[in-house]
């Protein structure tokens, strides 16, 4: 049938009606004053929305069922980048899951019908990136010579230390009034960030030779511009009402905070350290200033200037912690290699060169660290990178991530006691976050308070890391398959976890600011 | 760059498959392996063990225990006995939408449109099938929630397909009022509305939805919708006003489109009685049965009623003689198909 997708789309929208015979319980409260009307961000049936997603999903499966399974393509690639998949891949699908539950609040709460339309349509989108994400995390698990982690992700991520605050930024989709997860969402996350997610990151995948990834992520990426509309049109209508101001600019400031700490420290370590270093492409502190800086503060948030929303000051920070975020991160993801259930391989020497050019400085922070680590991946060696750690650093009771990021001596850690527990803050913006309602941040432990006391072997036990010989680890210092390091390796080496401000005292450190 | 590497022993690489879920059957579906521990729940089953990152506002967690009064020490243990994903559920719904729009097209290109009765355009199409848009829009809102709210990914996924299965219902509505406006001279495909908002028909079943949206436990908007609108309401409607009183009237375009919601509602009832037999015998489960007998009782004290006003009065609009009586009948048995025979609550629709 043809007929005006104006009048369909009107038509679809006065489906909704005001109650009246019964009074609608608030589910989801929000401070904001959201008009009635605005305009549609885009006009999507779900009858259009089925038939586009079902021959996207045809080609997308297709081709990964037939061509790509036919030709070996996941095992044509480099393993390294294909290990980093094995944490990114569920990484990805919290944040989908996470940011369905978005839509059903957004929907639920916001009465206004354009918007409504374009949150239904979303919601569908994320249940398909979830299910699909997961999908291709067991095609990885079938096809991927060496399936450890990706067939057990789901549980070995929940205590991972690395994965803990991205899942905790990503589930601020769904933790917040609905508007302020529609900031941290559709603002932040999808408008800041897919780009480099879903598009660059489908280019370092075919650089690495991988032709799998890139085939469901551009799928993933069609979905994305919608949500961004999405978002845009949100803000547009909180803009609308001079009394959301207020609330607007600090809550924008948090979202781009909270979203920027856990993503740019994983882009980081995954644009300059799971990439073919063979091939020339830009750092990620060069693609930050142009998707980050120039086009999304200076050109999408620039806009909003002449609404009276000014440029979140947190994006200035942001951009100085860019330069070592991943570094630091990297460092200590690496070090953490037998909690985790994926293969990491020590920086190569001949390539220090491109890390100093890129990052002036980077050798003396990090050089002697990487020098150090090709030694110690050999089981033979019997020494642990993490043993260049005598303490867990204090983790963001906010955030989740060390407070010593970007760099250790960089670092603004603000510790607190409450007479129960220590508490440490990576920045001044996660910690008044925290002090607004601290009892919304009771619920959680976070890896050192878990794990305070516990022999290294004892936690890779309890988490479940050994393969199915019942000896050797999933996680290996390289990805060299004849040296690989056993429980017996670490239970030798007997390094102990240890975090004191897991002890029920105040904690003070030498070098930070202490806040009692 | 063509680096390949020879494939670990399994007692190394491990099982090429998911290890971290318990499939129903002899092996693990793709439904299970896409669906399963998806959800990053605390408690109930759900593999999150840190606990909550951060609570609610209103200090409830993000997936919450408490959000319903049933029990169940592992919701993932439910499984969809549809197996329904999103690959298989947008293939599936993509086709049905393909198939209503061809037949719109043919129906209206052909001059059958125009050859409808107008008695049952006037009284049955606009007077109560574009009415029922609102209807499905309403228990779709509801749904959604009741998503939203569900503990483990398995339940919430049946929850989702069942709530879009709703919007997709009327948003087809819709546009059938829309296309309709161009083939019928005269025919205001915006009347509808105004029959839910006012019609004396439809008010006290626009009461009772808007009751449902109100619901605050998503279980029991589980039971409300699908084991008491939807048997004593939704599927009597579909299937004989949309269905037999369309076809007598000479509309060959309304029972194609109610048909595919009515298959809709075959594989929701399935979910819905696989979802009460879990519940019945779940560890932790005990006190499931009393709730939910007490949720169906008082849903179908408080839909009956309804049912039979809306039928007696369409039964003399229509007209269709008997249409209270077969409604029962079909509501019966539609109750049963979803599972009320599973509770000892009263008779259904007696």
């Amino acid at each position: 049938m043809t007929r005006s997708l104006i009048q369909a789309h009107e038509r679809v929208k006065s489906l909704d009606w005001e109650t009246t015979y019964v009074e609608r319980p608030e589910r989801y409260a929000t401070k904001y004053h959201i008009p009635a009307k605005t305009k549609d961000p885009f006009r999507q049936l779900l009858r259009d929305f089925l038939a586009m997603e079902a021959e996207k999903d045809d080609r997308t499966y297709g081709s990964l069922l037939d061509v790509l399974a036919r030709t070996d393509a996941v095992n044509k690639a480099d393993p390294a980048f294909t290990e980093a998949l094995k944490p990114l891949l569920p990484a990805a699908r919290d944040g989908e899951y996470y940011a369905m539950q978005c839509m059903m609040m957004l929907s639920e709460t916001v009465e206004n019908s354009a918007l409504r339309q374009g949150y239904l349509a979303q919601e569908l989108d994320e249940v398909r990136h979830t299910q699909s994400e997961t999908w291709l995390c067991r095609y990885y698990a079938k096809h991927y010579h060496d399936p450890a982690g990706f067939n057990v992700s789901a549980r070995t991520r929940e205590w991972n230390p690395f994965l803990m605050p991205i899942k905790a930024g990503l589930s601020t989709f769904a933790s917040n009034d609905p508007i302020v997860n529609c900031l941290n969402l559709q603002v932040v996350a999808e408008t800041a960030y897919t780009n480099p997610l879903f598009v660059a990151m489908t280019e370092v995948a075919a650089r690495s030779g991988d032709t799998v990834l890139p085939s469901l992520f551009l799928s993933i990426q069609s979905d994305e511009g919608r949500h961004m509309a999405n978002g845009y049109a949100t803000l547009a209508a909180v803009l609308s009402d001079d009394r959301n101001l207020e609330f607007l600019q600090q809550d924008l400031e948090e979202a781009i905070w909270r979203q920027h700490r856990p993503l740019d420290t994983l882009l980081g370590i995954v644009f300059d350290y799971y990439r073919d270093r063979n091939v020339p492409t830009k750092s990620y502190r060069e693609y930050w200033d142009d998707w980050i800086w120039h086009d999304y503060a200076g050109s999408y948030l620039g806009k909003l200037e002449k609404f009276g929303l000014r440029q979140p000051a947190c994006l200035a920070q942001a951009r100085q912690d860019v330069h070592w975020l991943g570094h630091t991160g990297a460092l200590f993801l690496y070090a953490l290699w037998p909690l985790c259930f994926w293969r990491a391989s020590p920086l190569p020497e001949e390539a220090f060169d491109w890390y100093e050019d890129h990052y002036p400085g980077w050798y003396s922070y990090f050089g002697p660290f990487w020098e150090d680590a090709v030694a110690k991946a050999d089981p033979a060696n019997r020494s642990l990178a993490l043993e260049a750690f005598p303490e867990i650093p204090p983790l963001c009771r906010v955030c989740f991530l060390p407070s010593v990021l970007p760099r250790v001596d960089l670092a603004q850690i603000h510790l607190e006691w409450d007479g129960e527990r220590n508490h440490s803050f990576c920045s001044t913006i996660c910690r008044d976050m925290y002090h607004r309602n601290p009892e919304l941040y009771r619920g959680n432990v976070n890896f050192g308070e878990r794990f305070h006391g516990w022999e290294l072997a004892d936690v890779i036990l309890e988490m479940g890391l050994l393969r199915n010989d019942g000896r050797t680890l999933i996680g290996q210092p390289s990805l060299d398959t004849e040296k690989m390091w056993t429980i017996d390796d670490i239970r030798a080496i007997g390094w102990e976890v240890k975090y004191p401000l897991a002890e029920r005292k105040p904690y003070r450190l030498g070098h930070a600011e202490v806040a009692s | 760059m063509t680096r390949t590497a020879d494939r670990l022993p399994e007692e190394l690489g491990g099982k090429a498959d998911f290890e971290y879920v318990s499939p129903k059957g002899r092996r693990l579906t793709e439904y299970e392996a896409v669906t399963c521990y998806t959800q990053p729940q605390v408690g109930g089953g759900g593999l999150q063990v840190m606990g909550d990152f951060k609570l609610r506002p209103d200090g409830r967690p993000i997936f919450d225990l408490d959000g319903t009064a049933l029990r169940c020490d592992d919701w993932f243990a439910y499984r969809d006995p549809n197996q329904m994903w999103q690959k298989p559920y947008y293939a599936l719904q993509a086709g049905a939408e393909k198939a209503i729009d061809r037949t719109t097209d043919v129906v209206i290109s052909t001059g059958a449109a125009a050859a409808m009765d107008p008695g049952w355009v006037e009284r049955g199409l606009v007077g109560a099938y574009l009415a029922f848009a609102h209807f499905e829009y309403g228990l779709f809102r509801a749904l959604n929630v009741a998503a939203r709210e569900s503990l483990s990914d398995t339940v919430n996924s049946v929850l989702v397909f069942d709530a879009a299965d709703k919007l997709r219902h009327a948003q087809a509505i819709s546009l059938l009022s829309l296309d309709l406006e161009t083939a019928l001279p005269g025919f205001d495909g915006t009347a509808g509305k105004g029959h839910w908002l006012a019609d004396p028909t439809w008010q006290a079943v626009r009461r009772l939805i808007e009751e449902v949206m109100a619901i605050g436990d998503w279980g029991e908007i589980v039971v409300a919708a699908n084991l008491a609108v939807e048997p004593l309401l939704g599927e009597p409607l579909r299937r004989l006003v949309f269905s037999l009183a369309a076809a007598r009237g000479g509309d060959v375009l309304v029972p194609v489109i109610a048909a595919t919601a009515t298959a809709d509602w075959q594989r929701n009832a399935r979910a819905t009685r696989e979802f009460l037999t879990f519940l019945l015998g779940c560890p932790g489960g005990a006190g499931n049965e009393e709730i939910l007998a007490d949720w169906l009782r008082a849903w179908t004290d408080r839909v009956a009623p309804v049912a039979t006003a809306l039928f007696e009065a369409l039964e003399g609009n229509l007209p269709f003689p008997g249409l209270p009586d077969q409604a029962r009948s079909v509501g019966r048995e539609e109750a049963a198909r979803a599972g009320a025979d599973l509770l000892d609550a009263v008779p259904v629709h007696a």
